[in-house]
């Protein structure tokens, strides 16, 4: 009877564990792993002895690849000085917000938050990323994020939580983007 | 004797003249001052504000609009530099003058080409973008900018819906919470502002907003200077915008007299609206500043 429990507890954790690398294998998951190493790589560049900066325009162009020509995307207010959603129409206007991020922010760490859920909000879901085939073609991917950046500037840190939705064309160019943070703080050392 | 005599008197004048030219001079700059204040013209006061909405509202919330069509976000706070800025609409009297002292064409709407009975005082329409330029340039005046017509319909309130302020929102019902836009006190007169009507009233038939200017919301739509772009917004200059620098359509701000109903969003301060510069509506108007 014991060997017999065993056995079924060692299925049905192979099969959990299964599961959950066949979902992190799963095309949906390196879509949403891609967004995000590409856009914390925004940061990943250095300045030159005589002040060049090296490896920036490479890292925006990267980025962009990921965009269709006609992409509309929401994305958070640029600084202080904004407040509420700001409309990006069409890849021109992404780049701006892209070049902005590059050039204005250090240490970017964007990361995958599982999805939490429940009545009391404890319960964390073993699916990072939530994905469907969208009925005019491509896919939607969904999923939650902690940023945490610097600013360039003063190097004063911030944190806030989010989620992304990405839409994306049958081409796997993105088309729709939102990326909604939630209420930023600023990370201060104890 | 005489030599001394001459001599104080000397003195005396020498005296009382300093003093007299010290008492004349705030008086001679005092003059100057009103001089300078163009007639009708309000001073809009330099300093920032915060242009764009800058609150949520349900056609956001419910996703009932789309992303594409906001144009008024993100709000910005931004400096502006004085400027003077008519107190009302410019009259189809104003405009008669500019008519005769230059030729240039009548509205169309203009019975052989004179004012149509008893609407002297009544905003002109039907005057097209490069019309309304022609006619401030002959004021020795220009059209506003956007961000100044915008920060002058606000009079002064910071981040509020209506250039009349918000205690006409009513707060205590579920659209007041949901959706202010359209959740006006049901009084007599809700608004101070001509909407929702066949037709515009004389300039000044309600009260002005804080800075003394009458129908910056209402009566007739008014061309601003600006090219208009739905993409300006996210990424514009944080000292005197002065819009894109070309594009097909012109701003036009203000509310019109026939702007009422739906979901009333033309009545907030910081609606934005778009017209080619060839046309000529009967609800658009202008304004000039300086």
């Amino acid at each position: 009877m014991h060997r017999l429990i065993i056995s079924t507890l060692i299925i049905v954790s192979a099969a959990i564990n299964l599961h959950a690398q066949a979902a992190a294998d799963s095309p949906e998951q390196k879509l949403a792993e891609q967004f995000l190493t590409r856009l914390n790589a925004l940061s990943d560049w250095y300045l030159s002895v005589d002040g060049k900066e090296v490896g920036i325009d490479q890292r925006i162009e990267s980025m962009m690849e990921l965009y269709d020509p006609d992409v509309l995307a929401e994305v958070p207010p640029h600084d202080k000085d904004q407040i509420g959603s700001v409309i990006l129409r069409g890849k021109d206007n992404v780049r701006k917000w892209v070049d902005r991020i590059a050039r204005t922010q250090v240490r970017l760490n964007y990361l995958m938050k599982r999805q939490t859920d429940g009545p009391t909000g404890d319960y964390e879901g073993w699916r990072l990323v939530y994905s469907t085939r969208l009925p005019w073609g491509g896919t939607g991917i969904a999923f939650q994020t902690i940023g945490v950046w610097s600013l360039r500037e003063d190097r004063r840190r911030f944190t806030a939580p989010g989620s992304v939705f990405i839409q994306y064309g049958p081409d796997g160019k993105i088309r729709r983007l939102r990326l909604l943070l939630g209420e930023i703080d600023e990370v201060v050392p104890l | 004797m005489k030599k001394k005599i001459l001599f104080t008197i000397f003195c005396c004048v020498c005296a009382a003249l300093p003093i007299a030219a010290q008492t004349a001079t705030p008086i001679t700059a005092e003059r100057k001052r009103d001089s300078a204040q163009p007639q009708e013209m309000v001073l809009i006061p330099a300093g920032k504000f915060w242009i764009g909405r800058t609150f949520s509202i349900f056609l956001d919330s419910g996703d009932l609009w789309a992303r594409d069509k906001i144009d008024n976000r993100p709000a910005n706070n931004i400096y502006l530099d004085a400027f003077y800025i008519d107190k009302y609409e410019v009259t189809n009297s104003d405009y008669a003058k500019f008519v005769q002292a230059t030729g240039a064409r009548a509205p169309w709407h203009w019975p052989q080409g004179k004012i149509p009975s008893e609407e002297e005082k009544f905003p002109v329409a039907n005057v097209n973008w490069y019309e309304a330029t022609d006619y401030c340039k002959w004021a020795g005046k220009r059209l506003p900018t956007e961000a100044e017509f915008e920060k002058a319909a606000r009079g002064g309130l910071d981040r509020a819906h209506y250039a009349w302020g918000d205690d006409t929102i009513d707060k205590s019902t579920e659209e007041g919470l949901l959706a202010p836009q359209i959740s006006l006190r049901n009084t007599a007169t809700p608004v101070p502002a001509t909407l929702g009507r066949p037709r515009a009233n004389p300039v000044g038939s309600f009260a002005p907003n804080g800075y003394g200017l009458y129908d910056i919301i209402g009566n007739v739509m008014e061309w601003t200077n600006d090219w208009y772009d739905n993409s300006y917004y996210p990424f514009m200059p944080k000292r005197n915008p002065k819009g894109p620098e070309t594009g097909r359509y012109k701003s036009v701000r203000g509310a019109g007299y026939a702007d009422q109903g739906g979901n009333g969003i033309e009545k907030l301060v910081d609606y934005r609206n778009f017209s080619d510069p060839d046309t000529r509506m009967t609800t658009i108007g202008f304004r000039c500043a300086k």
